[in-house]
């Protein structure tokens, strides 16, 4: 598998391009460059014709040297042993070499690794040698040899130094035994100044307790000039000529020199004087600056102008002042035309009778009603109620007339919704259509909200008789309206009455999967006539009555007397109509001959 | 195991659920039908308690708003909630006062819906009349042409106009009109077909990442 | 063969988009036409975070479960490929939605997006809003969300009707730009008069290609583009008399 640089998905090996985010993915294989076949990433030959992919003093990977441990992180000291350093072993081979009247250095010997002996008598390494010409016959008048490192005991007066010797340790300190071994070399940060106390605790390397011993080496010339005496104060001891820089860090005399506690626990356990560790912080509570006595200007003027900003008060970042686009030039005058354009158009027929309109026409709503016209008696009919409250003002007078007729044939209507207002406004509109409420029980039946649209309609035309009647709450079943009535097969009609396309689209689909015998006819908006025009030419629908103007028509077949209030809706909405038509001409006018919005 | 629950675990369940519906209504097999049947009736129960986290984020949206200026609004529209699935229980609970609910929809909700669908004709009206200030392309030639046409044809003019009119309307719904529907709808199909395929297979997860 | 039909429809879908899934990992990702209306999107992001104003993204009242799921589905995708750039900027926007079904999966997008920043916490609750399940009610309440939540720009892609046109009419009356991407003929009359960058019909379904440019949006709009010309095909077969 290839994964991408970019979005770390899986690709399959050989994809150039990452299937998720279109990133290129990295080349994949080696090119030969004898044969130019692709090899893969880790070939170090040619699969096709071992010529070798990989040029020869490019060092395989196999080859290289194993990498030295790393440390681990965060800590400067090892805590285990590393492996020998190169310049250690060799230097140690040096030692080795030197004749037993040489003088080695002490220090790196003490340096060894636990269980290697130093040899009896060490050779003087070549840097030694030559250290040893250049310096003078004379002995150093004023200067005492810098006394030894930390932790060796120093020699009584005229003997020979310790760090000349080949590595004569004095025993160790017993002592207490604490719960883990000091892992380092414990060290005295004081050490160096001769102290009250002679004792001092000798070097422990790597868990090492006994000290080596060796064999004592030969003084050097230029240090066999050291006094033979010590002054009495010192005990015996030759006392060391401290240089003029060591000077200030020397102890003053009286003050006892506390002892550091000694670190217990983690890798520096055994060292003294390390930094008390706060609780929680590596911090001390009171951290002194650490500036230059004498700051540059340019840190003084940068310092001054942090200071000067966080001193001002806090500014809380402006509301967005969201600028609106200046209101468009007539915005206001625009609507308020347009409105009382409108509202006149609409009103003005109401008022004065306008006779600008003939009788509305509409072919559909007559063919329908010739349907319904040979519906049989007690036939039970299936209503879709598509519609809600927004749309209540056109299809109340679409649904009005058809749902009239139908009582009039003395149909039994069975009411379903898949829109939950749905079977509430067909409760307001069958109460004004039926005459005897009383009937109701005996004509009407009101089975609710279908959830779930299509898988709803879909169940509900196959189980009609399970569902529950939305008014009295008894189950359709035990309704004498549904007693021969289960699912759509015992329907002799349906009626969809959709005010949007999904609706009508739904309950046909279903139908025509469920019953495709039983007819079906349509009250719908005047917005949705286009999209079910097709439906009536494939013959889905036997009818349709559409908008306002079917409505009328449909009204005017049934000689209801709701003839007038369609006169004057149809007029009114002639009227709007008309003047949409000549706002949308003048409009068009104005604003191609005034220029377009920039 | 976040990678098994957040993405394969769901989309397993997704593609799975969805192949299951799919070949139920291309194989109406009675084993593979009922199984779809079931797995739709969850849907709706889930669906339905979606309503719930609808109505608790608008009252939690409103009640945020109330505070600020402008806020009556909001308090209006949190009252008129709360009335409405006050009295819609009532009419459950208690037939009897079933007559408030119809009530509260026949003189409350239903005008207030209406006279919003009411605004649609007026904002379209506006619309149409700075139509050609904002667009000057040919496309804009044809609306302008097939409003007119549309409006006008619909119109019971007395005759000729009327009739030539008429005609004129019927020939636009039935050709141009339904020519640019029915390619409009074809692409349309085939953007829903490929959408739903890239569910179906995974490939798109609009539940995880 | 109308129980065919499908079956073949769907098997023929299949087969193009794992030949342009093929194809796609021997190649770059082709690239899409430009569609102003999802082209201006970043650019007005920018502007929001400038302006400290959210954007208004109207998702329209497609329900899960319904005839409208996909194009909410797809308006959904489009929201993704905006998420994260928004909510790196400081400024998400304010989506309203007209069904309950759809409030979980916007919610969850800028839940995740969020997540993906590391910062869950400073997701609010309210940045998915449901308005009202009535498609005129719908439209009203996001008419009135441009007007109080003073919107930098409008965003509206879903599934609505020509309620769509209360929605432009406010936005157009606060003269903020808006993009309007609608696959519904009543949509389509009544947001065409508006000033709007539009996507008509199918270029809502390249949204997610444009917004996301991701490899398996592109491969779909590929895929969609080889099936159209099929059915052209097809067409003008019958038509001609030669099927």
């Amino acid at each position: 598998m290839i994964y991408c640089p970019k979005c770390g998905t899986a690709n399959r090996q050989g994809s150039k391009f990452c299937n998720e985010c279109g990133a290129p993915l990295p080349a994949t294989g080696l090119r030969c460059p004898m044969c130019g076949a692709m090899n893969p990433a880790g070939n170090l030959y040619c699969d096709r014709c071992s010529a070798r992919l990989i040029p020869a003093e490019r060092v395989p990977p196999e080859e290289e040297k194993p990498e030295r441990p790393s440390p681990p992180k965060g800590i400067s000291l090892p805590s285990v042993p590393l492996g020998e350093e190169e310049w250690l072993s060799e230097l140690r081979a040096e030692a080795l070499d030197l004749a037993p009247e040489e003088e080695a250095p002490g220090w790196p010997g003490e340096l060894e690794a636990p269980g290697e002996p130093p040899t009896p008598e060490a050779a003087i390494p070549e840097w030694l040698a030559e250290l040893e010409e250049t310096v003078p016959e004379a002995p150093p008048p004023a200067e005492k040899p810098t006394p030894p490192l930390a932790g060796i005991p120093v020699p009584p007066s005229g003997e020979i130094p310790e760090w000349l010797r080949d590595v004569e340790f004095a025993p160790p300190i017993q002592e207490e035994p604490s719960a883990q071994p000091p892992p380092v070399a414990e060290v005295d940060v004081h050490a160096g100044m001769p102290s009250a106390s002679t004792t001092v605790p000798p070097i422990l390397i790597e868990g090492e307790e006994e000290i080596l011993s060796t064999a004592p080496a030969e003084i050097p010339d230029w240090l066999k000039e050291a006094p033979a005496e010590a002054p009495p104060e010192y005990g015996g001891l030759v006392p060391a000529e401290i240089p003029e820089w060591l000077r200030p860090l020397q102890p003053r005399e009286g003050v006892a020199v506390e002892e550091e506690p000694t670190e217990t626990e983690g890798f520096l356990s055994g060292l003294r004087g390390l930094l008390p560790i706060g609780k929680g912080l590596d911090m001390p509570a009171t951290a002194q600056p650490l500036l230059p006595r004498a700051p540059r200007p340019a840190a003084v003027a940068r310092a001054e102008l942090l200071q000067g900003l966080l001193s001002r008060p806090l500014i809380t970042p402006p509301t967005a002042e969201i600028r609106e686009a200046p209101r468009q030039s007539g915005w206001v005058l625009t609507r308020f035309l347009v409105g009382v354009i409108l509202l006149a158009a609409i009103l003005l027929p109401m008022l004065v009778r306008l006779p600008l309109f003939g009788p509305p026409t509409a072919p559909t709503a007559e063919a329908l009603f010739a349907t319904v016209n040979h519906l049989p008696g007690n036939t039970p009919v299936l209503i879709a109620w598509e519609y809600g409250p927004a749309e209540s003002d056109e299809m109340d007078r679409v649904a009005g007339p058809l749902i009239e007729h139908l009582l009039r044939r003395e149909a039994r209507l069975i009411v379903v919704s898949t829109r939950m207002e749905g079977p509430a406004a067909a409760e307001a509109l069958l109460a004004s259509r039926l005459v005897d409420p009383s009937e109701r029980s005996r004509r009407i039946a009101n089975l609710g909200y279908l959830p779930g649209q299509a898988a709803g309609v879909r169940e509900a035309l196959g189980n009609l008789g399970g569902r529950t009647e939305a008014m009295t709450g008894l189950p359709a079943s035990q309704l004498d309206i549904m007693a021969d009535v289960h699912s759509i097969a015992d329907v002799g009609m349906v009626v969809i009455l959709a005010a949007q396309p999904d609706d009508l689209k739904t309950w046909l689909e279903q139908i025509s999967v469920a019953n495709p015998n039983v007819p079906v006819v349509a009250g719908v908006s005047a917005r949705i006539e286009l999209i079910s025009t097709p439906y009536l030419a494939a013959g889905q629908l036997r009818g349709m009555v559409a908008g306002l103007t079917g409505g009328a028509v449909y009204e005017r077949q049934l000689d209801t007397g709701w003839g007038r209030e369609y006169e004057y809706y149809l007029t009114s909405i002639g009227m709007a109509q008309l003047a949409i038509a000549a706002l949308t001409v003048i409009g068009a006018l104005i604003f191609l001959v005034g220029g377009r919005k920039r | 195991m976040d990678r098994l629950v957040k993405r394969i675990l769901p989309t397993s369940i997704a593609v799975g659920t969805g192949l299951l519906v799919l070949l139920g209504y291309l194989l109406p097999v009675p084993p593979l039908a009922s199984v779809r049947d079931e797995l739709i009736r969850w849907a709706v129960i889930i669906a339905a308690f979606a309503f719930i986290l609808g109505f608790f984020n608008l009252l939690r949206v409103h009640s945020g708003r109330a505070r600020k200026p402008g806020g009556i609004y909001s308090v209006i529209l949190i009252l008129t909630a709360m009335t409405s699935l006050v009295l819609t229980l009532a009419a459950l609970l208690i037939p009897s006062l079933r007559f408030l609910g119809d009530w509260w929809f026949r003189y409350v909700l239903s005008p207030l819906q209406a006279t919003v669908a009411g605004l649609i004709a007026f904002v379209l009206a506006v619309a149409a009349f700075r139509l050609l200030r904002h667009r000057r392309e040919a496309g804009v030639l044809v609306f302008l042409v097939a409003a007119l046409v549309v409006l006008l044809g619909t119109l019971p003019l007395p005759a000729p106009a009327g009739n030539w009119l008429a005609n004129l309307r019927t020939w636009w719904m039935n050709v141009p009109a339904m020519a640019g529907m029915r390619g409009l709808l074809i692409g349309v199909g085939l953007g829903v077909l490929l959408v739903g395929l890239r569910v179906l297979t995974g490939s798109d997860r609009p539940y995880s990442d | 063969m109308t129980s065919i039909l499908p079956w073949l429809l769907i098997i023929i879908a299949l087969g193009v988009l794992l030949w342009t899934a093929i194809r796609a990992r021997r190649g770059p990702v082709p690239s899409t036409r430009p569609l102003p209306a999802f082209d201006g999107l970043p650019a007005e992001l920018g502007h929001s975070a400038e302006s400290g104003a959210p954007i208004l993204f109207t998702l329209g009242s497609g329900a899960v479960g319904g005839d409208r799921t996909l194009t909410s589905i797809a308006a959904l995708e489009t929201l993704e490929g905006v998420a994260d750039a928004a909510v790196a900027y400081g400024t998400p926007p304010i989506v309203a939605v007209g069904d309950p079904t759809i409030l979980p999966l916007a919610e969850d997008i800028f839940l995740r997006a969020w997540n993906r920043r590391g910062t869950p916490e400073r997701y609010n609750p309210t940045t998915v809003q449901f308005i009202g399940i009535q498609p005129t009610v719908y439209a009203a309440g996001v008419a009135d969300l441009l007007l109080h939540e003073r919107a930098h720009a409008h965003v509206l892609i879903g599934s609505m009707d020509e309620e769509a046109a209360l929605v432009t009419h406010a936005a157009e009356g606060r003269g903020i730009p808006q993009s309007v991407a609608a696959d519904r003929l009543p949509a389509l009359g009544a947001v065409y008069p508006a000033d709007a960058r539009l996507a008509i019909g199918e270029e809502l379904y390249a949204g997610p290609a444009r917004i996301a440019a991701l490899p398996r949006y592109i491969r779909s709009l590929r895929a969609q583009d080889v099936l159209r010309f099929l059915v052209v095909f097809l067409i003008l077969m019958k038509v001609l008399g030669l099927w």
